[in-house]
This record gives C-alpha cells, structure tokens and sequence, in this order.
C-alpha cells in the first residue's frame, strides 16, 4: 500500500484544551481515584475532586505570580506526582510548557531556556536548582523558579490564596485548541534540541484517539504506573491520556525504584521503550539459565512466541499449544507478571 | 501479557500508528491512530497528516520547513511499508541509511537491534558508509559481564578492558553477529567488529533518554576505532 487513511474515531471534541480533562473529571467522576501517590512507602489515593483542587490551587499561585496566556514555563524533574499537577495548572493558565530532562547539563538547560525564552521554570531538586542558579546570568527572561523539593507547591498555593476561582475558571475557559499548549525539545541524534510546539488540539486528539483504539487498558478499572520521563512525549501522552480516560495514574523516579513500586501499585498496564523490555528479557533469562532452569525458560520463550503468532488476529491457537502455554503460564510467565505487579495484562512500546 | 508497540515522534505528538487488542500485527507498528493518513514516498519514507503533527520548531522555520513539505506531509525520515492490511512496518531511519563503496544500500536498525538483544550486548553500531564491507562497534552490558565472568571461571575483578581482545569474548560476540547476519543479504552482513572497553549511556552522552543511541556523537567519539576496522 502507498497510501493509507483511517477515519477519526470522533467527530466533534468536546474539551477546548488539554486541562479541561481534569475539571470535567471532577464534576462528572469527583470519587474517582485519578491518581496514586506514593508518600513515604504508602501508596494514598488523590480523587478527581482533589486533583482538580490541588490543580486550581496552583494555577491560583501562578496566576499571582503573573504567569501570562502563552509565557513560556520550564519544568525539569523526574516523575513524579508534582510534574502533573505542574502541568496541569500550567495548561490551565494558558501557559506554554516546556519540559526539560532532569538528567539535561547546564548548556542543554541554558539552551532550552534561552531559546524558549522562559519566564519561570519548576525545578525538582537542589542540583537542578544549582544548574539554573548557573546559568541565570544568559537567561535574562527567567523571573521565578520553584523547586519541588524545596516545597516551591507550598509557595505557589500560599501565594495564590487571593486569586478566586472565577479568575482561575475565566483564564481556563480561554485557552482554545489551536493555542500552544507545550514547546518539547527533540533530543534528537544530530545538533541543537528544536522545540517541537504542539497546541492542545494534538494533545485532545492523540488522548482521545488513545482512549477510543486502547479502551481495554485506558479506562476506570485500569491503572498504570509512569517511569518514562514526562519530558519524553510517549510518557506525557500516557500522563494525559490516563487522566483523560479515568485510568488511575502513578509515577515513579527511577529504575532503582521500578520493582517495589510496580509490586506496590500492580498497574494493569505499563508503558516501556523497547530497551526496557530486552534488559527485563535478558535479566530473567539471566537468572533462569544461572539457576538451572535455563531449558525451562528457553522452551517456555519458543512455546510463547508460536502462541503469539498463532493467535495473532484473534485465531485459537491449536489444542497442543494452548496446553503448552497454560503448563509455562503456570511456571515461567507468571512469575515474569508478578515482577510487574501481577495485575499487568498490556505494555505497550514505543 | 500482550506487548502493543506503537510508532510517532515528539512531532506528531507521540504515537501516529499502534498495534491495538483488536489489530495487532507482531513486527508492524500497527495501523494509524484514528484520523491519520501516512503515505510511503518515493524513496521509501513515511509521511503523514493528521491533527496530531506539530504546530513547527519554535523560531526554527528553515528546520520546519524541512520537516512539512508545500502539501502539508509530514516527513517522519523513518523508511517504512505499508502492508495490505494497512499495518505500517518501520525499516530504518533515513539519514542512518549506509551506502557502501559497492553501493550497497544498508539500514543499521535491523543489524543493531538484532545484536543488541544478545545478553553480553549492550549498544551496536554498524558502520561502513563508501567503505568496502559493513562492520560494528560493540559495547558489553556491565550488567551481564560479571555472569560471563563467573561462567569462564575469571576472577570477578577482571574489567571489560582487559578482554575486549579476548577469544572467548569475541566467540560470544561472533555468536550475536551471526545471528544478526541472518536477517540480511552477504552483501549486508557484518564483517568485522570491535568491542569496546566502555559502555555507551545517557549521562556519557552517547544515548537518548530514551536510550537511542546517538549516532554522530559515536561516530565522532570513535573516529580512531572505525578507522582502524578498516586499515
């Protein structure tokens, strides 16, 4: 095939920009559980009603700071809980965000605020801050940061406590579809970052589109756990899209982190890049092999793969097969599920 | 569990085609998300249109430019196909595409992601642009040399850059070489490789976070070691 088009699945949609998401989640949904933060080893459920209140509440903060409709605002940190509530607060003041890889150098950091020409940035940690504090000199446009760590949330809400609703609704109610809604560097292979602008009909559309193709896992009893950095676009699109569809969100730092928090939360999807998935294939083929179980597993991967292709296309594998298969779920893929949490029915890469 | 990979770039605001519980191709991309038209153009690249590409590069518009043609086609610079039940298989990265000096054309990706799934492998490089035959620049996953130690009865102290030359090292490398060969003509095949005594990672700045390797900066980094494959 040369060409190929596949109709929208949606003919009119209903958001006018990408924070309408959580505010329509906390009018038709306020009991949902939108998300689950991890605070100190428990895993504590945020309802949609609260979301949408530590969001506003924020947003209060930033509008007092005199955040403009189109500044631009940095945020550079791992994820975590605060990114998204940054993000959201950000969308819903009109702000255009900019985000920024926490693992970035002080060049690539000064590049990226200089060339978007940032009027504030959140930073997560005192190294990040440092690194601004550095290159401040070069970035003349740059009034304000906060740190996470540094209970820079605390300050915005304090500081927004004189805003009212009305002004924080009135400054939502603005932001149309064709606004800039993010400018995302590219890391790209080859030269300086470019800063992709993305307005919110892509980021309405892309989560819409997600919501309606991957229903099975974006949906209200579906939860996923985020370690991709948000600054990468798959994981922003799975940040928004799970807000979006009422999929209960996590997020966690680092791989240091990834096994305890997958068994904590037992998402029941996950989203990886393909480097992901070798270093977990070789790891258990690691272990099976050192362990003596090598044949096992080696027998039970053949086994999963002719099952996967058999089924391919909604076909029934044959009878043989299917017992094989149920003998190795038993033996060998449960225990690669219960690494995942045991309620991980779907990955999807990227 | 079902892995469903996915296709797209930051400029079309993540992914343009997924592999869905209801259309699922293993070794495709998927079809296009809903409101998406891609198209393979002449040279092979894919192309597309939809809500979801990107408004530009911010104060960039020579780079735009390049990027969305006159007809408002995305250029993805992935060499890609479409299938006949419209499920998009990716094939190689343009700008990646090596011409050797016979004018063999070679797309590294199906080399380097084939090596690179070998346990003691961590990162591939295949070389050869106007050079007479394909080679490889190989890096060891520290994770799993300590294993490979173990298995050859080395003290755990050896480093990565005291066997880079070692027979038994080579022999498991040769192994995911030959491997990898299999996917493609003679003409294509890896003919020589060297290991190297250091990992390539974000923080050296030789991967993308999310661990793409950046071929440039390779390329420049290990100038001498290409060279030297073919002296």
């Amino acid at each position: 095939m040369r060409e190929l088009h596949v109709a929208s699945n949606v003919t009119t949609l209903t958001e006018t920009n990408t924070a309408d998401f959580v505010f329509a989640n906390a009018a038709e949904r306020p009991q949902h559980v939108a998300l689950r933060r991890r605070i100190g080893g428990t895993w504590t459920d945020v309802t949609a009603k609260t979301f949408a209140e530590e969001v506003t509440a924020v947003a209060k903060g930033l509008v007092a700071a005199g955040i403009q409709a189109g500044d631009r605002v940095a945020v550079m940190s791992k994820t975590r809980y605060e990114w998204t509530l940054a993000d959201f607060a950000l969308f819903t003041v009109g702000a255009v965000v900019v985000p920024i890889y926490e693992t970035s150098s002080a060049e690539q950091v000064e590049w990226i605020l200089a060339d978007s020409g940032a009027k504030a940035a959140f930073v997560e940690t005192d190294g990040h801050a440092e690194i601004v504090a550095s290159i401040r000199p070069r970035t003349p446009e740059l009034a304000t940061v906060w740190q996470f760590d540094g209970g820079g949330i605390e300050t915005l809400t304090s500081t927004g406590t004189e805003v009212s609703d009305d002004e924080v609704t009135k400054r939502r109610e603005s932001v149309a579809l064709d606004d800039l809604a993010s400018i995302i560097y590219t890391s790209g292979t080859t030269g300086r970052p470019k800063g992709c602008q993305l307005n919110h009909r892509s980021f309405v559309t892309e989560v819409t589109e997600l919501a309606i193709g991957l229903k099975d896992f974006f949906n209200e009893s579906t939860s996923t756990l985020l370690f991709l950095p948000i600054a990468h676009v798959f994981g922003r699109a799975i940040e928004i899209g799970a807000l979006a569809a009422g999929c209960t969100l996590g997020h966690t730092p680092d791989v240091k982190h990834l096994l305890d928090d997958l068994a904590g939360f037992q998402p029941t999807f996950v989203l990886a890049v393909p480097r992901v998935f070798e270093k977990v294939y070789n790891g258990a083929k690691q272990k099976a092999h050192a362990s003596g179980k090598g044949k096992i597993f080696d027998r039970a991967e053949s086994v999963a793969i002719a099952y996967s292709e058999a089924t391919a296309g909604d076909r029934t594998a044959p009878i043989a097969l299917r017992l094989q298969h149920g003998v190795f779920d038993k033996l060998v893929y449960g225990k690669l599920r219960a690494a995942l949490g045991g309620n991980c029915v779907a990955a999807v890469s990227a | 569990m079902t892995i469903y990979e996915g296709y797209g770039l930051t400029e079309t605001t993540a992914g343009i085609t997924v592999n869905r519980p209801d259309a699922i191709k293993v070794g495709t991309v998927g079809r296009p998300v809903g409101g998406v038209t891609v198209h393979i153009a002449e040279d092979g690249e894919l192309l597309a249109k939809s809500p979801l590409v990107f408004a530009g590069y911010w104060q960039n518009d020579a780079a735009t430019h390049d990027a969305i043609d006159a007809d408002g086609w995305f250029h993805t610079g992935d060499i890609g196909e479409i299938d006949d039940d419209g499920f998009v298989r990716i094939t190689g990265r343009k700008k990646e595409l090596i011409v050797t000096a016979a004018g063999k054309n070679v797309a590294p990706a199906v080399l380097e992601d084939r090596v690179r799934g070998h346990w003691l492998i961590s990162q591939c490089l295949v070389v050869g642009d106007q050079q007479p035959f394909i080679a490889a620049l190989i890096t060891i996953d520290p994770e799993s040399f300590p294993t490979w130690l173990e298995r050859q009865g080395r003290p755990a102290s050896t480093t990565i850059a005291e066997v880079v030359d070692d027979p038994a090292l080579r022999a498991e490398v040769q192994a995911a070489i030959d491997d990898a060969n299999k996917a493609v003509s003679k003409a294509e095949s890896i003919r020589k490789f060297t290991v190297l005594a250091h990992d390539w990672t974000e923080a050296g700045g030789q991967l993308t976070p999310s661990m793409k390797l950046k071929r440039n900066v390779v390329q420049t980094e290990c100038a001498a070691q290409i060279a030297d494959l073919y002296r």
